[in-house]
């Protein structure tokens, strides 16, 4: 692969990771990000629901698949997006408690959300700066 | 009470301002350029949280021209230039805003570059950026405190 081949992957992954981060990153946070070490009222529980499991585009785990696949196809597998997989799989398996309010469920799956989003921008920054 | 319009394609935006916003702002909702220029025109609006990507807004809705963005931007590309209308919608309408003389500041919950958001501040005033839907952060970008 020439270095003008590379660079522009490498910029062209930059854009899907910027775009991951807003619909991925961005929205699973919304509501988490705000509610820490705070009660969890049904108005914030259900709003919780929507940001992990009703985004634009069905859940936070389909829409991270759909956007991470063109980076992946771009540039090859990423630790990062592995990384990011498995916190969406664990935010998958709490979906019934969290659905049922259950306040420890609440507040995992609230931790799990900003971990998404704070591992997003960090790899939205790398592939700015450059492609790993 | 303030008065903030919320202006996106969807409702989460809203959602979050009227849960997390409410004590400070009356919030109103328009879902495209021509809805924001009604409710600024109807009302007396303070301030403006836009979103940035619009991909669920059907095509008439959006502010720009495709056709004459693939000419000028794309080398006739259709579909880019599409891609570029959603993609900067945000911006797209408040251009449209501020040429039709409403000059709110204007703020995004997105992470523009240094030098975007200098440009963006250097073309319509004063534009405002928060990277997370952080609700201090935003109810300080918005001027909550003023």
């Amino acid at each position: 692969m020439t270095d003008g081949t590379r660079s522009r992957r490498g910029d062209e992954a930059g854009r899907f990771a910027a775009l991951l981060l807003h619909d991925v990153g961005k929205y699973i946070a919304r509501t988490a990000r705000n509610v820490q070490g705070q009660e969890w009222t049904p108005e914030l529980s259900a709003m919780l629901c929507r940001d992990l499991f009703e985004m634009a585009g069905g859940r936070a785990s389909r829409v991270f698949e759909e956007r991470a696949k063109p980076i992946e196809m771009l540039i090859g597998a990423q630790p990062d997006l592995e990384q990011v997989r498995d916190l969406l799989s664990q935010i998958d398996s709490l979906e019934s408690a969290v659905r049922q309010g259950e306040p420890d469920a609440l507040g995992r799956a609230g931790q799990l959300a900003r971990e998404v989003e704070a591992a997003l921008r960090a790899f939205a920054r790398t592939l700015q700066e450059g492609t790993p | 009470m303030r008065r903030l319009l919320v202006i996106e394609d969807g409702s989460e935006y809203a959602e979050f301002a009227r849960l997390f916003l409410g004590h400070d702002f009356e919030v109103v909702a328009a879902r495209s350029a021509e809805e924001s220029l009604h409710a600024l025109e109807t009302q007396s609006i303070d301030v403006l949280l836009v979103d940035l990507r619009f991909d669920r807004a059907p095509l008439e809705m959006l502010a720009g021209n495709i056709e004459a963005s693939a000419e000028r931007l794309f080398a006739g590309d259709r579909s880019r230039a599409l891609r570029h209308l959603q993609d900067q919608q945000g911006v797209l309408i408040l251009s449209a805003l501020r040429a039709a003389g409403h000059h709110q500041t204007a703020v995004f919950v997105h992470e523009f570059p240094a030098r975007r958001l200098a440009n963006l501040r250097r073309l319509y005033g004063e534009v405002r950026a928060v990277p997370s839907f952080d609700a201090k952060a935003l109810r300080r970008a918005l001027g909550a405190d003023a």
